[in-house]
């Protein structure tokens, strides 16, 4: 312990031959940068006190936002939030595994390095962008679909509802095509974490790469997808713009996937300069410090089940 | 039948491969289309103009995001390059342990959420919104990943130079900025013009600290547009001529965001 605390501060006690200013300002800097999402976190919680103190857990059992009359419902965004993480973290999982299968596998030479050009492309996407793509080309085609789909699975609840062009469905297939990039990179990193004598060995039986995929690699991987899909899900959860602008802004629970709702972003992003009131103001910032947490803890179960996989590989 | 299996899941990766492929041409081609219209002299000699008048550029919103963007990248420079470098001294410290573990954690935080507080933080405390919180706030999203990656360029110093110049008594700063600093100028340039182009496409941190502003501002202090906050005004608008001008926005933000990470594609992977 006593070490420990020698560490932080390891300034070699007063020994002036080899004290160097720089030494003492690039310290200063690391316990500044140190100090900030610290900062982060108190200006959040500070500012959500108000919010706490006046409303209590009502929040979490009311579902209902109605600002004049301070009535806040936190839990329907909250789990819209999730949803539209969940649900986007999965479609997009479809699409990037295969792709990432294709880049590390089936293809070589300049078909893979155009295929992962796309893919960076895509990523590099301003998500203001998407979202002014998809209001303006995916929206307005999006009630076709969702009749489709209303048609065929109508029968399931969830999907049965009045078809409309900003809502769950729209945001959800957007931030699919957000996540597919960063999820298709860690993929293909995880398969580079694949023993190469393993691989070797499987194919020196004769097996074809169809065999190795489902039975060596897809077994092999599944932890690291497990941390693959916490950290898109944090990506998916925090992704403000595109969903602001495609989810419709209704902060009470959707009845279908096809009604507009609103996510803990959206609604910080487009009500924050309308708030009237101080607790109004405090109840946005306790959404913050709320969609803080969770983006923190699905990162932390994310982080842990990586450090586990390194330890059994390295 | 093996190997038809294996042909017929070929096939299929490659399908769903292309398909991304597609719909990325399709969006490309849809600003190009949609954007191309509208990129004319006006466009970046006039500020904005109202409903009606048929004319108006986007001159406050380029000249707001490369000042927005330039001060944003002063600090971020200046902060990260320190935090890289004593990652890259003390790498064992516990002090440098927390560092990394702090620095993840904000990559983590949400953008909005960084805008938020500071607001409550520059914007209050100023009194008004204005393009100098904007840059504070952008620089919080863009910190961590420099940190990480120029503490990774920094590793990337070949140790035989760094042992050599200790042998010659040089002291530790000097070191630092003769050898280490010197030896990873142009990575570190190409570190911070994709960190450039990682914030100059972010919105929401600029929302409640930038704001926007239909005029020409050229002082920091003050209301500032941006490019993003611009072209999502003009996104959710209901005219036409202000989405016209919202796409040709997108297509030069686009333009510069790409082509940058593309170019640099090569040291893409650092600092995630």
């Amino acid at each position: 312990m006593f070490k420990k605390a020698q560490d932080i501060v390891s300034f070699r006690s007063i020994d002036l031959a080899n004290f160097s200013l720089f030494d003492l300002f690039l310290k200063i800097v690391a316990v500044f940068l140190i100090f900030l999402p610290v900062l982060i976190f108190i200006i959040l919680f500070i500012n959500s006190l108000p919010a706490i103190s006046k409303l209590g857990f009502s929040v979490f059992t009311t579902n209902n936002w109605d600002p004049v009359s301070d009535k806040f419902g936190v839990i329907a965004p909250l789990l819209v939030t999730v949803m539209v993480g969940v649900i986007s973290t999965v479609l997009g999982l479809m699409i990037s595994t295969p792709i990432a299968l294709f880049l590390s596998f089936y293809s070589r030479g300049k078909i893979s390095s155009f295929f992962s050009t796309v893919i960076d492309a895509l990523a590099s996407i301003p998500s203001v962008v998407l979202g002014l793509w998809a209001i303006f080309y995916v929206a307005p085609h999006i009630d076709t679909i969702e009749t489709v789909i209303k048609s065929i699975f109508g029968f399931i609840p969830f999907l049965n509802g009045n078809p409309s062009p900003f809502g769950l469905l729209t945001t959800i297939l957007i931030l699919t095509l957000m996540l597919v990039p960063i999820q298709t990179v860690l993929i293909k990193e995880l398969i580079t974490m694949v023993p190469r004598n393993l691989l070797e060995a499987g194919f020196s039986l004769g097996t074809t790469k169809y065999e190795i995929v489902k039975n060596l690699i897809l077994p092999f991987i599944g932890q690291g997808i497990v941390a693959v899909v916490f950290l898109s899900l944090a990506r998916g959860m925090e992704e403000t713009m595109a969903t602001a602008m495609l989810i419709g802004n209704r902060p009470l629970f959707p009845d279908s996937i096809f009604s507009p709702t609103a996510t803990l972003t959206s609604i910080i992003a487009n009500e924050f300069s309308e708030a009237f009131s101080k607790t109004y103001l405090s109840v946005l910032f306790e959404l913050g410090l709320i969609l803080f947490a969770l983006v923190f803890l699905t990162n932390v179960c994310a982080k842990f089940i990586l450090r586990i996989l390194y330890r059994r590989f390295r | 039948m093996r190997v038809l299996t294996d042909r017929l899941f070929q096939a299929f990766t490659m399908l769903v491969a292309l398909s991304v492929s597609i719909i990325l041409a399709f969006i490309l081609f849809q600003l190009i289309k949609d954007g191309i219209g509208s990129i004319n002299l006006n466009f970046f000699i006039e500020t904005a103009r109202p409903v009606g008048s048929n004319s108006g550029g986007f001159k406050q919103a380029i000249v707001g995001s490369l000042i927005i963007d330039s001060i944003a990248m002063v600090i971020i420079i200046s902060l990260s390059v320190l935090g890289g470098l004593f990652l890259h001294v003390y790498p064992e410290a516990l002090l440098s342990k927390i560092l990394k573990e702090a620095m993840s954690l904000l990559q983590g935080t949400p953008t909005i959420v960084c805008g938020i507080c500071v607001y409550y933080m520059v914007v209050r405390s100023m009194g008004h919104f204005s393009g100098f919180a904007g840059s504070i706030a952008l620089a919080l999203v863009g910190i961590p990943y420099m940190v990480l990656a120029s503490e990774q360029i920094f590793k990337m110093t070949p140790s035989l130079l760094v042992e050599a110049a200790y042998s010659l008594g040089l002291s530790k700063t000097r070191v630092i900025f003769y050898v280490i600093l010197r030896f990873s100028k142009f990575p570190l340039l190409a570190i911070s013009l994709l960190t450039l182009a990682r914030i100059a496409g972010e919105t929401a941190p600029l929302l409640f600290t930038a704001f926007g502003n239909s005029f020409l501002e050229l002082n920091p202090g003050r209301p500032m547009a941006a490019m993003p906050l611009q072209i999502f005004i003009y996104a959710i608008s209901p005219y036409d001529e202000w989405h016209r001008l919202a796409w040709a926005g997108a297509l030069l933000l686009i333009i510069f965001v790409t082509v940058l990470s593309i170019i640099l594609g090569r040291y893409r992977r650092l600092g995630e």
